[in-house]
């Protein structure tokens, strides 16, 4: 085999972009073994274009192990378990982090619609997505892709039909505490019955807030294990809210299907690995 | 099994050459086209060709970070195409600016902290180089 390449790089979306894209992520892998990746959840809905073979959605998550299928191009929900990616060792391609209010403003439907799900990008963009693909396997680096990606969703962006504003607070606010603000007080702040804030928040996003926090609790987690200089599981658990290390571990088996250290271990580096890098804004 | 062996990942570079370019877009397609440098970070501005910041790495190691000349706030405006500019990364920015100052180094802009969580600051040396300490440690 070859010399194998593991080439990672990020962008920033165009600013207006930002509240609806966090980040753009562009991969290429050469010379690796094929192997099977964990998509670990996270609060952000995901777009992967492939500039490579399809995507092979090898068991969507959940119970069940329900069978995903292959994707030139595809859109996934909020989920709070791993979704299993074969990967083949050469691949190429670019990922978008989406905010729920990009799922409405650049997908046209609440995250809700699609969580839990992995969709064809086709289905939820129409016609722009074949193009999109073709103009961008064209285009000679990377800013040049997130600059096409830019220009692309920019035009959709007009069509914007936005998140319920109490749901769209309670959301904001759950990210910024790093998932441990309690349901009861984010409740308490959009003038809501905690059951009413429930299910209105479950309708938009798919996950109910307990949930949510808990898997924006393990995205932070799981950030700081990915970064260059790692700290210690002990450390991750106090930093991130957890009760312990063994409460992180618990966490662990249950979104990402291993433990910190078989994650670690199998995922890192990786495409995931970039998850930890500081981006300049 | 030597650690040795297991290191497949080099170091994090610590001093970054910093380039300002009228278009930088172009000018990325140039340096990866060109050279053979590798994106690592792309941050776009408001403009179609503007881009506020940007990391290559060279594939040996090491890595030059660039810019838009259309930004202008405050130490950008003293970095034109072709003017020298070293960007350091450092822990300690508070004590580096003393130690600088009392060696006679020129501030040119003082110590702050940037809405991308770097603390910092910049001055000339004695024939006027341009060079910028911070916290950032790249992407």
């Amino acid at each position: 085999m070859g010399e194998s390449v593991l080439e990672s790089v990020a962008g920033l979306p165009a600013p207006p972009l930002r509240p609806m894209v966090s980040r753009y992520h562009g991969y290429r892998m050469e010379g690796f073994a094929p192997r099977l990746h964990r998509g670990l959840p996270s609060r952000h809905l995901t777009v992967i274009i492939s500039l490579a073979a399809p995507i092979d959605v090898a068991a969507l998550p959940g119970d069940g192990r329900r069978a995903g299928g292959r994707f030139a191009a595809l859109a996934g929900g909020l989920h709070a378990a791993p979704v299993t990616i074969a990967m083949d060792g050469h691949d190429r391609g670019l990922g978008l982090e989406l905010t729920p209010a990009g799922a409405r403003a650049l997908l046209g439907m609440p995250a809700a619609a699609l969580a839990w799900e992995v969709v064809d990008l086709a289905d939820v963009l129409g016609p722009d997505a074949h193009v999109l693909v073709e103009r961008l396997a064209a285009a000679p680096t990377w800013t040049d892709r997130f600059a096409l990606l830019d220009a692309v969703l920019l035009r959709r962006l007009e069509r914007a039909a936005a998140m319920p504003s109490e749901v769209s607070w309670a959301w904001r606010r759950l990210a910024e505490s790093g998932g441990l603000l309690p349901v009861t007080e984010l409740a308490a702040e959009v003038g809501w019955s905690r059951r009413h804030l429930g299910e209105r928040f479950r309708d938009e996003l798919g996950l109910s807030p307990k949930v949510a926090g808990r898997v924006i609790r393990f995205g932070r987690a799981r950030r700081l294990l990915g970064r260059p200089r790692r700290p210690g599981l002990a450390e991750v658990a106090v930093a991130c809210g957890y009760y312990d290390q063994a409460h992180l571990t618990r966490d662990f088996h249950e979104f990402a299907g291993c433990t910190p250290g078989v994650w670690m271990e199998e995922e890192l580096p990786s495409v995931q690995s970039t998850g930890g890098t500081s981006l300049a804004r | 099994m030597s650690a040795m062996n297991d290191t497949t990942t080099t170091t994090a570079p610590t001093v970054w050459p910093a380039l300002r370019y009228d278009d930088a877009r172009a000018a990325i397609r140039f340096l990866v086209t060109a050279f053979g440098f590798e994106e690592r970070l792309v941050v776009p501005g408001e403009g179609d060709r503007d881009i506020v910041h940007a990391e290559l790495r060279w594939p040996l190691g090491g890595g030059i970070m660039l810019g838009s000349t259309s930004h202008t706030e405050g130490i950008h405006e003293q970095m034109r195409p072709g003017v020298g500019w070293v960007y350091v990364v450092t822990d300690g920015p508070d004590a580096l600016l003393e130690r600088a100052v009392a060696a006679g180094a020129e501030v040119t802009q003082g110590l702050r902290d940037e809405d991308y969580g770097s603390r910092g600051f910049s001055v000339r040396d004695p024939e006027g180089n341009h060079w910028s300490f911070g916290t950032y440690r790249g992407a």
